[in-house]
């Protein structure tokens, strides 16, 4: 019972607001008694009317008693108030006497949030934002696969009949849609390519967006209106934003297609082949050409599949059932399914979306975020060493403010002030420098990483750069607390007023300062190496001043049907008939040779030359294998002229170039480069006066041709990031004239390639070329130094990120390993002292000092360069082709560590040096 | 004789403690003894409504408090006022005035309005 009323009472009553309530009323009833009797009153009569004049006393105690606490605790906040501003004006004072010792923590701080508020936040936006859409974990890429045979693990897109058949038969998407990419011409005169999405009107369910303007499309299959939704940047760059667009006509690949929208702006889709990318223009049906002819059922084929998992249905779930579904196809048509690719059994998989945006990226970002983390653990060690020193300092202080009453918690209190003015300070400046950070960052990084030029200071990282500045001043505060909480009044007089921590605790933190220096730095410095010797890759061409003009022969004018000729092709009537195949010969061999002359007419224009596969075009055309070889083990087959090699500038190794003779008709020829021959001849055959017989096109369906290799020359750069592709160059007036349909838009690419001064803009190329055939679209123009030096923008900023972890790293250790050297310094003057006084040398206590941190250098650096080798061993799993091979930027980026060490320690040594006896003793 | 008495403004209470604090330091009976004797027994309907008052506007810091004794060596709680609530007296007097003077005219005027 008595337990119950404790748990029911009147929260105020009892305590101490209450009994003094209780009392004054006590007070005012006896005096109220009193003068009632004094004026007559009979004192039992007097005591009633004194109560009742009162009134409800429990009510008014009670309404008094909480106004008596609330008093109570608004006292106690302006209380608490007074002493956080008396501990502010305290610590001003302390970090306004030493002022050396709350630089080097700002400076320290500062710097370090400079290079890593940035850089995290890059990351945020890169690998951690999920993609534009509602959910997007439900959304997954559907793609074609083996896990047998030689081609295991390549990646297929899906045919027409295929992907309709699936899209019938499922239970596991709520909602699929197929996609196709290509690039097509917009506009009837002059007309530009731009990458398109062919979508079903599903598609707009997959991703969850719909058009900021207008509508979705609608049309489903073959039948119906052509429709087109805009992109954005379409919208507004071509069409300065007209609201009234929709309904208006646009002419795409030569057809009228009616406006039905807007995408919102910077909507991007996945390319199977491209990556991210933004579709200018997004069409109705995607089931067109060889790629999505719905009557074409095949394992693979042309359109890229997408699809919204139903709600409950996670992606292995969804993978099971998939295999489940086509283990029953495969019954039905085992030719498909059964041994569908090279033999081997046709998988599907269902990739997250998220997985694809983040896996190309994934290498470099997390080097970065591991070295941002690395870096923030360098400065918390540093900014510990310094708050540690501080508070040694201040001791004596300390211990005889707690031994006149300050509590515990006070001091505690005081210690994390002072630290936390300090780390707001820097969180100030190094905010503001990192904003400035962060855009230079971006100008030198290429854009073609996804979200990455969006990304800025948000609410998000804001709270990310506050939780991580909190962290660091929290940790890097603890030492320090523990220290100032084991006060020992006599100790502290008997000593001088410095704190317990033994010379082996400073030991200890300067020994695993100079490790995690070393460590960070000298993988710094592998890295850069290996960096370096990427981007140091000779091109092997000339690039200056060389322009590249991309095309695509448009399919009617340039591509005629090998039926309509009436003639068989090479490999007989019926193999043409089954590839459907079609002609490009005299008509586009022409347009070449009278843009070449067109080309040659403009001014400022040295000299011009055509092929279909300009250098840093990537190698994703691996088109061609040698016959008998291994699929997948092709090379880059390039039609060329005689002008070729010396308008690009190729090193000819051996032999000699394609020449004037080498037209249709005569002898095959070939010209290979130095990785064809290491990777496709056998050792020691000359390959001048060699064979090879090679087979034009990827899907088996392509034509034997057999050609003597006639000369050989040096790689020319086709990939930064996959140097040592094998290319072999062929006359184009001797490259077959048949083609499988499958192929036939890939042999009607051209590229024409000028050497021209500043004068030749890119306007007047283009022009050159339309008035030769106005309706070409032109892909794209490329000025190839520039594109040589975006290729390498990459490995710079990466050099230049690192090499900046790398200095941040190296001050903070000389300002961290100077304040602890210093502090072991002060902490030793008795010491010295006493010893100069029985005879010791001043010179001896400084030699002492520098020995001391000699060894407890070269014993971190050590572990330092052992970590280094395990921190290799991770990266060399992550990062293709990483070497940890240069063992002199090791040796030399740990020398620099221990001199910079050397050298922060010299000053306090030269104290140790100058040590007054009579001085110290008489402190004693 | 409640039915009769006016009900008080939690405000006019306060105004009326410090009032009477202007004469000097005074504990709760005697601040309740002159607010009777001031008001002719009108206000105070329940004196136990002080005490609420008067820690109202010691919270405020218009009053300070503190125990002592009184003549007869009793011990007892006494308030005197502050300057903050000296300043205070002042405005909401003021205040007060013009607040009545308003009403009483409102209450005596005629039912004509000028056009």
């Amino acid at each position: 019972m008595r337990s119950w009323k404790r748990i029911f009472r009147n929260p105020f009553r009892g305590g101490e607001p209450w009994s003094s309530v209780e009392e004054e009323l006590d007070f005012h009833v006896e005096q109220k008694v009193e003068d009632l009797v004094a004026s007559g009153w009979d004192r039992g009569e007097a005591l009633d009317e004194a109560k009742r004049r009162l009134g409800d006393r429990r009510h008014w105690a009670r309404r008094t008693a909480e106004e008596s606490h609330r008093r109570r605790r608004t006292q106690a906040r302006r209380e608490r108030l007074d002493a956080v501003v008396d501990d502010l004006r305290t610590s001003v004072r302390h970090l306004r006497r030493r002022p050396l010792s709350g630089l080097t923590a700002v400076a320290v701080l500062t710097g370090g949030l400079a290079i890593s508020v940035p850089v995290l936040t890059l990351l945020d936006h890169v690998l951690l934002r999920p993609a534009p859409f509602p959910e997007p974990d439900r959304v997954v890429w559907l793609t074609v696969t083996t896990d047998e045979g030689r081609m295991a693990g390549w990646m297929f897109q899906a045919s027409g009949g295929a992907y309709l058949d699936w899209k019938g038969r499922q239970d596991v998407f709520e909602v699929m849609a197929a996609t196709q990419w290509s690039n097509l011409p917009i506009g009837d005169e002059r007309p530009r390519r731009v990458r398109v999405l062919r979508v079903e009107p599903e598609f707009f369910d997959v991703v969850g967006i719909r058009p900021v303007l207008g509508r979705a499309i609608r049309t489903d299959g073959a039948d119906g209106p052509r429709e087109v939704v805009l992109s954005h940047e379409l919208w507004t760059s071509r069409f300065g934003a007209d609201p009234e667009i929709l309904g208006r006509t646009v002419g795409v690949d030569g057809s009228s297609w009616e406006v039905v929208g807007v995408m919102p702006a910077g909507f991007r889709f996945w390319d199977m082949y491209g990556g991210e990318t933004t579709p200018a223009l997004l069409l109705s049906n995607p089931f067109v050409g060889w790629g999505g002819d719905p009557d074409l059922y095949t394992p693979a084929g042309g359109l890229q599949p997408v699809a919204r998992l139903a709600s409950g249905v996670d992606r292995q779930t969804a993978e099971e059932r998939l295999e489940a579904m086509l283990a029953s196809l495969a019954e039905e048509r085992p030719e498909v399914y059964e041994e569908g690719i090279a033999g081997a059994p046709v998988l599907l998989r269902a990739v997250p979306y998220l997985d694809l945006v983040r896996e190309p990226i994934r290498q470099s970002l997390v080097f970065i975020g591991a070295a941002t983390v690395f870096l923030l653990v360098v400065i918390v060690a540093n900014v510990a060493g310094i708050f540690t020193a501080a508070v040694g300092d201040r001791m004596r202080e300390l211990t005889l403010r707690s031994a006149i009453g300050a509590s515990r918690r006070r001091i505690v209190g005081q210690v994390l002030l002072e630290n936390g003015l300090l780390v707001v300070a820097s969180a100030v400046v190094g905010g503001a420098v990192a904003r400035v950070v962060l855009p230079l960052l971006k100008t030198r990084i290429p854009g073609s990483v996804p979200r990455l030029q969006d990304a800025g200071f948000d609410l998000r990282v804001l709270f990310a750069v506050a939780l991580v500045v909190a962290l660091v001043w929290i940790v890097s505060s603890l030492p320090a607390l523990r220290q100032a909480t084991r006060l020992d009044l006599r100790g502290v007089l008997a000593g001088g007023g410095h704190s317990s921590t033994g010379r082996g605790g400073l030991r200890w933190l300067l020994g695993a300062q100079i490790a995690v220096t070393t460590a960070l730095l000298a993988t710094a410095g592998v890295l850069v190496e290996n960096q370096r010797r990427i981007a140091a890759v000779d091109p092997g061409f000339e690039p200056r001043n060389l322009q590249v003009i991309r095309l695509r022969a448009s399919e009617e004018r340039y591509a005629e049907p090998v039926e309509a000729q009436g003639e068989s092709s090479p490999g007989g009537a019926d193999f043409a008939a089954e590839i459907g195949a079609v002609r490009i010969d005299v008509a586009f061999t022409d347009l070449v040779d009278r843009v070449l002359a067109e080309l040659r007419t403009v001014p400022g224009v040295e000299a011009a030359t055509f092929v279909n596969n300009p250098p840093l075009r990537g190698t994703a055309i691996w088109s061609t294998g040698l016959v008998g070889a291994e699929a997948g083990d092709g090379f880059i087959q390039k039609w060329t002229g005689p002008a070729y090699a010396e308008v690009v500038g190729l090193h000819l190794l051996r032999g000699r170039w394609i020449g004037s003779q080498d037209v249709r008709g005569a002898d095959p020829v070939v010209v290979v480069n130095q990785s064809f021959v290491d990777r496709h001849l056998e050792e020691g055959v000359d390959p001048v006066g060699h064979v090879v017989t090679f087979r034009q096109g990827v899907n088996g369906g392509g034509l034997d041709t057999s050609a003597t290799i006639v000369g050989v020359v040096d790689d020319v750069l086709q990939d930064p990031l996959e140097p040592g592709a094998p290319v072999l160059y062929q006359p184009l007036e001797q490259r077959v004239t048949v083609w499988p349909q499958t192929q036939e838009s890939f042999a009607r690419e051209a590229s024409f390639v000028v050497r021209a001064d500043a004068g030749a803009d890119e306007g007047a190329l283009r022009e050159a070329v339309w008035s030769v055939d106005p309706t070409i679209p032109i892909d794209a123009h490329t000025d190839l130094s520039t594109a040589l030096a975006g290729h390498l923008t990459q490995q710079r900023f990466f050099l230049i990120l690192m090499a900046g972890f790398g200095v941040a790293t190296l001050l903070m250790a000389a300002g961290g390993t100077g304040a602890l050297v210093a502090r072991r310094v002060q902490r030793a003057r008795r010491e010295i002292g006493v010893r100069r006084a029985l005879g010791a040398t001043g010179r001896g206590a400084g030699l002492e000092v520098l020995r001391d941190v000699v060894l407890v250098g070269a014993a971190g650096a050590l572990l330092g360069v052992a970590a280094s080798f395990w921190v290799d061993g991770v990266l060399a799993a992550y990062v293709a082709g990483f070497s940890s091979e240069p063992m002199a930027v090791r040796f030399l980026t740990t020398a620099t560590v221990l001199a910079v060490a050397f050298a922060t320690a010299a000053r306090p040594a030269r104290a140790a040096t100058r040590v007054d006896p009579m001085e110290v003793l008489r402190t004693e | 004789m409640a039915d009769d008495s006016l009900h008080l403004i939690r405000g006019t209470l306060d105004l009326l403690v410090l009032r009477c604090l202007t004469h000097g330091t005074r504990h709760g009976y005697a601040v309740s003894r002159w607010i009777d004797e001031a008001t002719g027994g009108t206000l105070l309907v329940e004196e136990g409504s002080l005490y609420p008052a008067l820690h109202r506007v010691e919270r405020k810091g218009w009053v300070e408090a503190e125990w002592g004794r009184t003549d007869t060596g009793r011990r007892a709680r006494f308030y005197s006022l502050t300057d903050a609530g000296e300043e205070h007296l002042e405005a909401a007097t003021r205040q007060w005035r013009e607040y009545s003077r308003a009403i009483e005219r409102a209450l005596s005027a005629g039912g004509e309005v000028a056009s």
